[in-house]
């Protein structure tokens, strides 16, 4: 799995999520991830080309919500594809993660 | 007149099952075998999403707890009968019955695995045998 970060004005994190958050994925980038999710005030996670996710990158994810709200930040799904969510919202996760459809929308919920 | 080399098809197509060691870097190398195993067949995206899913969530509820020592040997097998998809996945870790376990009551808490085994394969059984368990999924192809 693949990770790219872009600075966004306002002093927004872009987290580009690339691949398949599953077993694998999740150990390739859950260090660096939640170190930065961490240390990041407002941070949008881009789900959208993350074509698989297993209930160890929910884990990851909400992981990371909890260490930016922990540090008194703001963290925000982008545009997961239906596929993916559908994942979230079967276990109910989604009430814990937020999410954004369009980075207008993301950029507002951080801000 | 010497023997006919196999067919293509044949030389190439993936084993109907697969032996893993009960270790989390062990679940990827599933899900490229049951991608390579799918590849050939006309197969839904979203079927190959649900078997891949569920196959993940087995194998990484045994890898994280059917052991208390050391690393679980883990079978898993696929067979296509009567217009379906069976994976079954077996183990020699601690008797575990995920048909009729409790799911977890938030997903803050882990065991998620259990509640999408439980919506993505169209029925699971379970039996425990000869010192192993056996979770057989089941997934329509005509869903």
């Amino acid at each position: 799995m693949k990770m790219d970060l872009q600075d966004l004005p306002d002093g927004i994190t872009r987290i580009v999520l690339t691949g398949d958050l599953d077993a694998r994925g999740a150990g390739e980038i859950d260090l660096q991830f939640q170190a930065i999710a961490a240390s990041r005030p407002k941070v949008v996670v881009d789900m959208s080309q993350v074509g698989f996710l297993a209930s160890i990158g929910i884990r990851t994810l909400i992981q990371a919500v909890k260490a930016n709200g922990g540090k008194g930040g703001k963290l925000v799904l982008l545009d997961p594809v239906d596929a993916v969510w559908k994942v979230v919202t079967t276990c109910g996760a989604d009430a814990v993660l937020p999410v954004a459809q369009g980075l207008d929308a993301a950029i507002a919920a951080v801000a | 007149m010497p023997p006919s080399p196999p067919s293509p098809d044949l030389a190439v197509a993936p084993a109907a099952d697969i032996a893993l060691p009960g270790r989390m870097a062990a679940i990827g190398d599933a899900g490229d075998w049951l991608a390579a195993w799918l590849a050939p067949r006309a197969v839904t995206a979203d079927l190959a999403f649900a078997m891949r899913l569920c196959l993940e969530e087995a194998l990484a509820n045994i890898v994280m707890h059917g052991r208390t020592e050391g690393e679980a040997a883990i079978a898993v097998s696929l067979a296509e009968e009567q217009g379906a998809l069976v994976l079954t996945i077996s183990d020699d870790g601690v008797a575990f019955d995920p048909v009729t376990a409790e799911p977890p009551q938030s997903p803050l808490i882990g065991g998620n695995g259990l509640i999408l085994l439980r919506r993505y394969a169209n029925s699971m059984s379970y039996r425990r045998e000869g010192g192993r368990n056996y979770l057989s999924l089941k997934f329509s192809l005509t869903a």
